[in-house]
């Protein structure tokens, strides 16, 4: 019988982010598995590609790349102090496209199981399924498990 | 966060679904849950009481009961696990089970045996994913 030795958890301290959270520290306790948080900073809109004569000032991208690395630490660190003493956790924060950055990490790691929030903190509120967890869905060579935050308006 | 006392696995015979049963299985084992495999013929009321045949609809049930009879198979003695055969349509009747049946979580087939291969998350996945209460487990 396959185990689950690790598992990966996408983190962007959203509702249901936070019960994918749960859901691993459940499961990795029950299974004796490692889970790994990774948080994507998305700069490429912001820091990428842009014509010559654009030429942004150097600072501006300076500061804004700390306080990115600030906010990315400060939700991994959400998530880590979720975790019981008993079960070994650790926190990655990468920066490109989140669903491939996702599952270039869980390659690197080579996770048994990812376990993503049904959605995040993106603009399109009315989706159920959002759409990196819907990338993932598809792309992914491990299983995934979403799951949904409760919901408080019904 | 909710323990997992009930894994509801819709299964249908394709490889996917195979591979939701073995991830079910070892759900099952780790949080010592129930299992509950669910067929759905995709056969309605209307059709059955006007123009399906005897012989279709026994070959139907027969279809199932060998799915499930295989998955049933496939668990081992510790772990309690039960076969239900439905009609209808498959993701809303695996829907309604899953929020009936005192359901915890669901583990299931990425695609099934439907006709468009190319697709990475089939039809009935993206149902359940998106209308689930509880969690989903999507095996490829």
């Amino acid at each position: 019988m396959a185990e689950y030795r690790h598992i990966l958890v996408p983190v962007d301290g959203s509702a249901s982010s936070l019960k994918a959270v749960e859901q691993a520290i459940e499961l990795a306790g029950l299974c004796d598995a490692e889970i790994n948080f990774i948080h994507v900073a998305n700069l490429n809109g912001v820091m990428g590609s842009y014509p010559a004569f654009v030429s942004p000032r150097s600072t501006f991208s300076g500061s804004i790349l700390e306080d990115v690395v600030e906010i990315g630490r400060k939700i991994l660190d959400q998530a880590l102090d979720m975790v019981p003493q008993s079960i070994k956790a650790k926190g990655h924060c990468v920066n490109g496209n989140p669903a491939s950055a996702i599952l270039q990490e869980a390659e690197a790691l080579k996770v048994d199981l990812i376990i993503v929030g049904s959605r995040g903190l993106g603009v399109l509120k009315g989706t159920l399924v959002g759409s990196v967890s819907r990338s993932l869905l598809g792309n992914a060579n491990c299983p995934v498990l979403v799951v949904k935050a409760v919901e408080e308006e019904k | 966060m909710d323990k997992i006392r009930r894994i509801l696995v819709p299964v249908d015979g394709s490889e996917s679904s195979d591979r939701a049963i073995s991830q079910a299985i070892t759900l099952a084992d780790v949080c010592e849950a129930k299992i509950a495999f669910l067929y759905v013929a995709n056969i309605n009321q209307l059709a059955i009481n006007a123009c399906l045949s005897d012989a279709i609809l026994e070959a139907v049930t027969k279809a199932g009961n060998v799915i499930l009879d295989k998955a049933l198979a496939d668990v081992p003695e510790s772990i309690t696990a039960e076969g239900f055969a439905e009609t209808g349509s498959p993701a809303v009747v695996i829907l309604d089970f899953a929020n009936s049946e005192g359901i915890d979580m669901i583990v299931m087939g990425s695609r099934g045996l439907g006709i468009v291969k190319g697709v990475l998350l089939g039809s009935v996945s993206q149902y359940i994913v998106e209308q689930s209460k509880c969690p989903v487990l999507v095996v490829k």
